[in-house]
């Protein structure tokens, strides 16, 4: 009895001794948040905008819309070149100030791409409008890129965003969601610059800046040739898809492009244009034709579903970004 | 035998795990950091979400490429799989061990949907756009290349962290909201080591429990043994201790005795031998003043109780004087002496003396014995004293005596006994009296006394003889024991000196056979060796027994046979250097009659049987 007591306590010591070899540590992961976190922190968004002024300042010095990618591309790198070009001429102020700091960050709540970053920047010291940057990333490899920059107008709230650690839903192109899918806006506004106040939409947008000032332009190259020639203006949609991004009340800001052409035609005269065109036409008189392509990037806000209000236009840009003539 | 095995097994037992447990905070002690690494041969590593946090929230991630550039970087999980895409990857799935990591080539698992439009037609693209800052003819390069080369994560705006480095780079981070991946790439497409390294805190569980098991076990191996031990042996330790003890003592005081006796005095006058057993017997009681004394006295015993023996009565007053000195000195040596003068002091004395030994043994360890041993001297001493031819032993014994005694510095009393055996009976109870009342004079005043002129020298001398020698503290002890001995010694001494004719029997008969045996005494000049043996102990040495002898005629007003001033003066000199060898001698002497005694003991014992050596074991 002694003995099998004796054995056993041998056995327990022997076996606890054994036991202390601790445990391998396992992963345990967060789980899937149930609603899908911000692509970029602010640390992110802040290294991108340096990246893009560093690319920016790095082209303006060079005056080469070949050395703006790959961080500004689309419209901004189209417009920005076309400065450039007018920059390179002797155009006074012809860059545009993009300040790097931003105001506002709407981040992208998202693990998809592309991805859209929209960031309002402090006003630039001229006490012109602060912009509202679009940077978009097409692919996982690819970088963010600022696609276009739209001055705010005057006046203009921007409508309340997400945080930017939380982030904000994108909003598809056909997003039901909105009042006016992204696209939908873009077609419509196109259609209310084009046909103006007989356009069945142009009840749903509220007057803006940009389209009076197209609208301005246009009246002005029309008395401009007067009865020696024609001035016809058509309106496109630039670009696949409008980048959007959920407001805070359900509504998207929707950032979109157009191309504005204008084209002259003259009869048995000539006309001699500004400056700014002059040098993206390489020259200042044309007795035939002109044409002058213009790149417009507009800002939206389209309320949520539902809603009656208008739909609003926070910013734009015109710019010319390339005049052929002859 | 089981018992004691399992026994020893648990003492074994707890050491090992008291052992076990101190190695366990020490020698065992985990490291403070966890590294696990993996190597993969080509393409790219990333971790699953999670595994950069699963050991700590903080973590080294470092990469190691073989050769060239190795990009590290950390991002979103989500971003991370995207990135890869469909390019070859090994993910790190967790810890294969805790120094390996454990990964997987399975491809990705789709966390999100991935861009359908986007991957075919950026695939082109993917790699110049990385190539942010780089010139344009190394992009071209790059991409000319691309099909065989990996992907470059440098410089993406996926990573929150990114690190690169040749051939190794390293990046720190700490635990975030969400799920975070790790990915690693070396450029040239080579192999790459991803090497986690995660802070530990370190505890040391098992320390405290293995000391505290351990010590239990070791506490119970022990007892176990212990009672083990205890039930083997009771049974005859309660057998009869008391009995045992009994008849062991007695048995041990004798063979003690007897071989001392023999140890001391081989080859020597019988009396000379027995005068030095209650010596002995009495010098362990006491402390070193008188034990010297008592040395002395029994030395000089035999001289004088002759002379005690003979004068019946002048020996009665002197008894009582002796008396009053054994009461001034409080030495156990004067009332030895003193019983050995007549009958019926000699029992009172004895009573004395036992009564003493008692207290002595209830108060004391080693004393019993020899306490015991004192007690048989004086029983001896009656019968001594009754023998008439003392006188003639007494004077042969004396020289060896005398001799020892000299050495001893203790010229006066025993030098004074072998004077009084030879010039003769008469004198010595005249000078007793005088003598023993100088005695106590010298011990409480320590300075001239007034008594007979003749004794007052030599005494007084005999004290400042004594004293150079011995140490300070032992100075007044040894003139009250020499004085108070010398008293006695002439009334007392005769008697070991009759004993030494008439004695044999009696001596025998306490102390054993073995002194029948001795050959009778010789009144022969005592060996050198002998004579610093007994007087050496524990007093200085005087260099020539004549000198002493010399000073003790003088004392007693006889005519000196050496110059009177030599006689006792010298002492101081040659004293010191001679005293250590004595000493040495003196040691061994001890030790042999320890040994002696101890064999006689053992001897005794062996009738007991085997238990005696367990007796003496415990």
């Amino acid at each position: 009895m002694r003995r099998v007591r004796s054995l056993a306590a041998v056995l327990a010591l022997s076996a606890g001794l054994a036991a202390c070899a601790p445990d391998l540590p396992t992963p345990d992961p967060e789980a899937l948040p149930a609603m899908v976190p911000v692509a970029v922190g602010d640390a992110q968004v802040s290294r991108i905008l340096g990246e893009v002024t560093a690319t920016l300042s790095a082209a303006d010095a060079e005056l080469s819309g070949d050395a703006l990618a790959p961080r500004v591309t689309g419209t901004a790198a189209e417009i920005r070149a076309a400065q450039y070009v007018q920059a390179a001429a002797g155009a006074e102020g012809a860059l545009t100030e993009i300040p790097a700091t931003p105001q506002t960050v709407i981040a992208p709540a998202t693990d998809t791409w592309p991805r859209t970053i929209m960031v309002v920047t402090t006003a630039p010291v001229d006490l012109r409008a602060p912009l509202l940057l679009t940077l978009v990333q097409d692919a996982p490899r690819s970088p963010y890129s600022l696609v276009s920059w739209a001055r705010l107008f005057p006046g203009t709230q921007m409508p309340a965003t997400a945080q930017p650690e939380l982030g904000s839903d994108p909003v598809a192109s056909d997003s039901t969601a909105t009042a006016v899918s992204p696209t939908d806006v873009l077609a419509r506004y196109v259609d209310v610059l084009s046909s103006g106040a007989e356009s069945e939409h142009a009840a749903a947008f509220a007057d803006d800046p940009l389209r009076n000032r197209i609208a301005q332009q246009r009246e002005g190259w029309t008395t401009a040739v007067g009865e020696q020639g024609s001035v016809t203006e058509t309106y496109e949609v630039l670009g696949d898809s409008p980048y959007a991004l959920a407001t805070a009340d359900g509504g998207a800001i929707v950032v979109g492009s157009l191309r504005t052409v204008t084209t002259i035609n003259l009869v048995d005269s000539t006309l001699t244009v500004g400056a700014e065109t002059a040098a993206l036409l390489g020259g200042s008189t044309v007795s035939t034709s002109l044409a002058i392509t213009w790149d417009s990037v507009v800002a939206f806000f389209v309320p949520p579903a539902g809603s009656s209000d208008p739909i609003t236009v926070l910013g734009g840009e015109h710019a010319p970004v390339s005049v052929t003539g002859s | 035998m089981l018992q004691r095995a399992l026994a020893s097994l648990l003492c074994l037992l707890g050491i090992a795990a008291i052992a076990l447990g101190i190695a366990s905070a020490t020698l065992w002690r985990p490291a403070d950091t966890l590294v696990a690494s993996l190597r993969v041969d080509e393409g790219i590593v990333l971790t699953d979400p999670g595994v950069l946090e699963m050991a700590a929230t903080t973590v080294t991630v470092s990469a190691r490429a073989v050769t060239g550039e190795v990009v590290l970087a950390i991002g979103r999980t989500q971003d991370v799989t995207a990135w890869v895409g469909q390019d070859a990857a090994v993910r790190i799935t967790g810890l294969e061990s805790r120094t390996r990591l454990s990964g997987t080539a399975e491809a990705v698992e789709p966390t999100a949907t991935p861009t359908p439009s986007a991957t075919p037609s950026d695939e082109d693209s993917a790699s110049p756009t990385s190539e942010e800052s780089a010139d344009p003819a190394e992009a071209t390069e790059e991409e000319a290349a691309s099909e065989a080369l990996p992907p470059d994560p440098t410089g993406s705006d996926l990573w929150v962290q990114e690190a690169t480095g040749t051939p190794a780079a390293q990046l720190a981070w700490t635990q975030e909201a969400g799920r975070w991946s790790a990915l690693a790439v070396a450029t040239d497409g080579g192999p790459v080591t991803l090497e986690l390294t995660w802070p530990q805190v370190v505890t040391t569980p098992w320390r405290l429990p293995g000391i505290v098991v351990g010590s239990v076990l070791l506490l119970a191996g022990l007892l176990w043994w212990g009672v083990l031990l205890l039930k083997r042996y009771r049974p005859e330790a309660l057998l009869g201790v008391a009995a045992l003890a009994a008849q062991q003592r007695s048995a041990l005081l004798g063979s003690r005795g007897r071989a001392r006796a023999d140890g001391e005095a081989p080859g020597e006058v019988v009396g000379a031998g027995v005068g030095a057993e209650p010596t002995e017997g009495a010098a362990t009681d006491l402390p070193a003043g008188t034990r010297r004394a008592r040395r002395l006295q029994t030395g000089s015993q035999p001289v004088v109780v002759e002379a005690s023996s003979t004068d019946q009565g002048p020996a009665g007053p002197s008894p009582a004087g002796v008396d009053r000195e054994v009461e001034g000195a409080g030495t156990d040596g004067v009332e030895t002496v003193v019983g050995s003068e007549s009958v019926p002091l000699t029992r009172r004395a004895l009573r004395e003396q036992r009564e003493r030994a008692e207290r002595e043994r209830a108060a004391g360890h080693g004393r019993p014995e020899r306490g015991s041993e004192a007690p048989e001297v004086p029983v001896a001493a009656p019968d001594a004293t009754s023998a008439p031819e003392a006188s003639v032993p007494s004077g042969a014994a004396t020289p060896q005596e005398d001799a020892a005694a000299g050495h001893a510095t203790e010229p006066d009393v025993e030098t004074g006994t072998p004077a009084d055996g030879t010039p003769g009976v008469p004198e010595t109870p005249s000078q007793r009296w005088p003598f023993t009342g100088r005695g106590r004079s010298a011990r409480t005043a320590d300075d001239v006394d007034p008594t007979p002129s003749v004794e007052g020298g030599p005494d007084a001398e005999g004290g400042r003889a004594a004293e150079p020698g011995k140490d300070a503290e032992a100075g007044t002890d040894t003139e009250a024991g020499t004085d108070a001995e010398a008293g006695t010694d002439a009334e007392g001494g005769t008697d070991a000196e009759a004993g030494q004719t008439a004695a044999p029997r009696t001596w025998r008969s306490v102390f054993g056979r073995r002194r029948s045996e001795e050959p009778p005494p010789a009144p022969l000049p005592p060996e050198p060796d002998e004579v610093a043996r007994i007087g050496t102990i524990e007093v200085p040495v005087v260099p020539a027994p004549s000198a002493s002898a010399d000073a003790w005629r003088r004392a007693w007003g006889l005519p000196s046979t050496a110059t009177s001033g030599t006689a006792w003066t010298p002492p101081q000199p040659p004293v010191l250097p001679g005293a250590d060898a004595d000493k040495d001698h003196a040691q061994q002497d001890d030790a042999q009659q320890d040994d002696a005694a101890q064999q006689d003991d053992a001897a005794r014992q062996h009738d007991h049987g085997s238990s005696t050596g367990q007796e003496e074991e415990r």
